[in-house]
């Protein structure tokens, strides 16, 4: 299967960016189904706007049990975020993830591919 | 990677071809290369080479015809759906029964012939050390009973079934259904990761077919071969010219065939020192893993199969456990669902009673004679430093 990743894919998985716990998160969540195998969590650090999306993520973290694209979509995922407005990215998708990564194989697309959807739900529960 | 020390435990996936096969496979890339059903000198000379070494394997592994075939996948297709044509004659279901822990090249042929309403197929469920039960065999056999098929060495959990047994019980259920006036039920099996180090001989196994490959043991990718017993007529599936006695058309790959007929001699030589060999590695592994936190053995362990050992590690995925490892320079294969393609957990798995989220850190080590304690030591470094990364990553997560 690792042959069928990319570069970018196989580097975010061997070195793992923002990768851990974090304390006083102001906001986390975790999504996934340990059945299909990736569960992924992530961890919030928000400086507070005017309005929802005005917020402003300042920090992020997370922690993903799973395969190489679980851990290499998380991975990448807090690296376009990072730094950015709520409003900025709460169009981020999935796939524009998995595109910013070259590309994963297409078996991958639905099952490890949820970085995003994680995302939104600590950007959702964030009061 | 130049420099950096590499260590294969995947030897139940492949292995690479023997120097001596290769020199017994070279004259017949370079000097004697004609057809071997040409009437002349050219195809002669190699007819008579080709009919040797077939006659010398056949005696080998006590059979009564060998047919090659390009690979045991190729064979398994020609005995399951061969024997259901040659039984069935397309006018009634000829039972099959088999165990729900073969290869795909079993499963997907009995799938085959069951959706296309050839055959009715019976699976056989297996016990936590992957195997079968010969009472539930005796059972499921009916009066249309045709076939069955039971693999002799499980290539992901190493579990042996107990083949000599199974073939002695048939024979005697056989006399009783000929006193009926009923078919005689033929017994197949694949042999393929059991002729590197267990001892093997069809008629006393009491096997009428038998499927094998060549690159499990030294020979190249690409050919196979079928043992066939006493009285077993096959439809052929490959149709065309009159090669392998009317079994299988097509113009046989000699140097191939050549090359797996001496890796089998060679795999024969001095099995049992070999085996003792190859089991001492395999306990070593087995007793390395019980000290590793985490990790629990699937299947037969010390009571499996020489080469093979097969264990999960709890909530890790394999697939990433293979890059890591590949990584340090060893390779080693997983049941991981996010592996297969298909995103399903291995059905030897799931036939083991493993849950799918525990099928995800499976890990097969498989050995050779070549692999040492030095190896085991490298390889079970780099398991256990690839392991710790992935707990890092996942650490904080409750499921």
């Amino acid at each position: 299967m690792s042959g069928l990743y990319s570069d970018k894919v196989l580097d975010h998985f061997r070195n793992p960016r923002n990768m851990g716990e974090m304390e006083g998160a102001d906001s986390e969540a975790q999504i996934g189904n340990p059945v299909c195998g990736d569960v992924m969590k992530v961890y919030l650090k928000v400086k507070k706007g005017e309005s929802w999306e005005e917020n402003v993520i300042t920090d992020v973290k997370f922690q993903t049990m799973g395969c190489v694209a679980a851990v290499a979509t998380t991975s990448m995922m807090t690296e376009m975020v990072k730094g950015k407005k709520f409003r900025e990215v709460e169009k981020l998708t999935n796939q524009a993830i998995a595109e910013a990564l070259d590309g994963l194989p297409p078996v991958k697309m639905h099952c490890s591919n949820l970085a995003a959807d994680v995302l939104m739900k600590a950007m959702g529960e964030y009061k | 990677m130049k420099g950096k020390k590499k260590v294969y435990m995947d030897w139940a996936a492949t292995t690479p071809i023997k120097k001596e096969v290769l020199s017994a496979m070279m004259p017949y890339l370079t000097s004697k290369w004609g057809n071997p059903s040409s009437l002349h000198s050219w195809g002669w000379e190699v007819r008579k080479d080709l009919e040797v070494a077939r006659k010398e394997l056949a005696e080998l592994v006590g059979a009564e015809r060998v047919i090659f075939t390009g690979s045991a996948t190729e064979s398994l297709n020609l005995v399951h759906k061969g024997v259901v044509e040659s039984r069935g004659k397309g006018k009634k279901k000829v039972g099959i029964i088999t165990s729900s822990i073969e290869h795909k090249g079993v499963l997907a042929t009995c799938e085959h012939l069951k959706i296309r309403g050839l055959a009715r197929v019976d699976y056989l469920g297996v016990d936590k050390e992957g195997k079968v039960s010969l009472e539930e065999l005796l059972r499921k056999i009916k009066d249309d009973t045709g076939l069955v098929s039971v693999m002799w060495v499980n290539n992901e959990v190493g579990s042996v079934q107990e083949i000599e047994r199974i073939g002695k019980e048939l024979r005697r259920v056989n006399k009783e259904r000929e006193k009926k006036g009923l078919d005689r039920i033929l017994f197949h099996s694949d042999v393929t990761q059991g002729m590197g180090y267990l001892e093997f001989d069809m008629r006393k196994m009491g096997l009428d077919m038998a499927s094998m490959t060549g690159h499990k043991i030294g020979a190249p990718k690409g050919v196979g071969a079928l043992f066939l017993g006493e009285g077993v007529s096959l439809v052929r599936q490959m149709d065309g010219g009159g090669q392998e006695a009317r079994v299988r058309a097509g113009t046989e790959n000699v140097s191939f065939i050549m090359g797996l007929c001496e890796a089998v001699k060679i795999a024969f030589k001095d099995k049992k020192k070999k085996r003792e060999k190859v089991e001492k590695v395999r306990d070593y592994i087995l007793n390395r893993l019980s000290k590793m936190e985490g990790v629990v053995i699937n299947g037969p362990g010390k009571k499996g199969a020489p080469h093979i050992v097969n264990c999960r590690v709890g909530g890790i995925e394999g697939e990433g456990l293979l890059v890591l490892m590949s990584d340090q320079g060893v390779g080693v294969s997983t049941g991981s669902a996010c592996s297969s393609g298909d995103l399903k957990a291995s059905h030897v798995m799931t036939a083991l009673g493993i849950k799918a989220e525990e099928a995800h850190g499976s890990i097969r080590f498989s050995i050779s004679e070549k692999t040492s304690k030095e190896d085991v030591d490298y390889v079970m470094g780099a398991f256990k430093k690839s392991v710790n990364k992935l707990r890092e990553i996942r650490k904080g997560i409750k499921v």
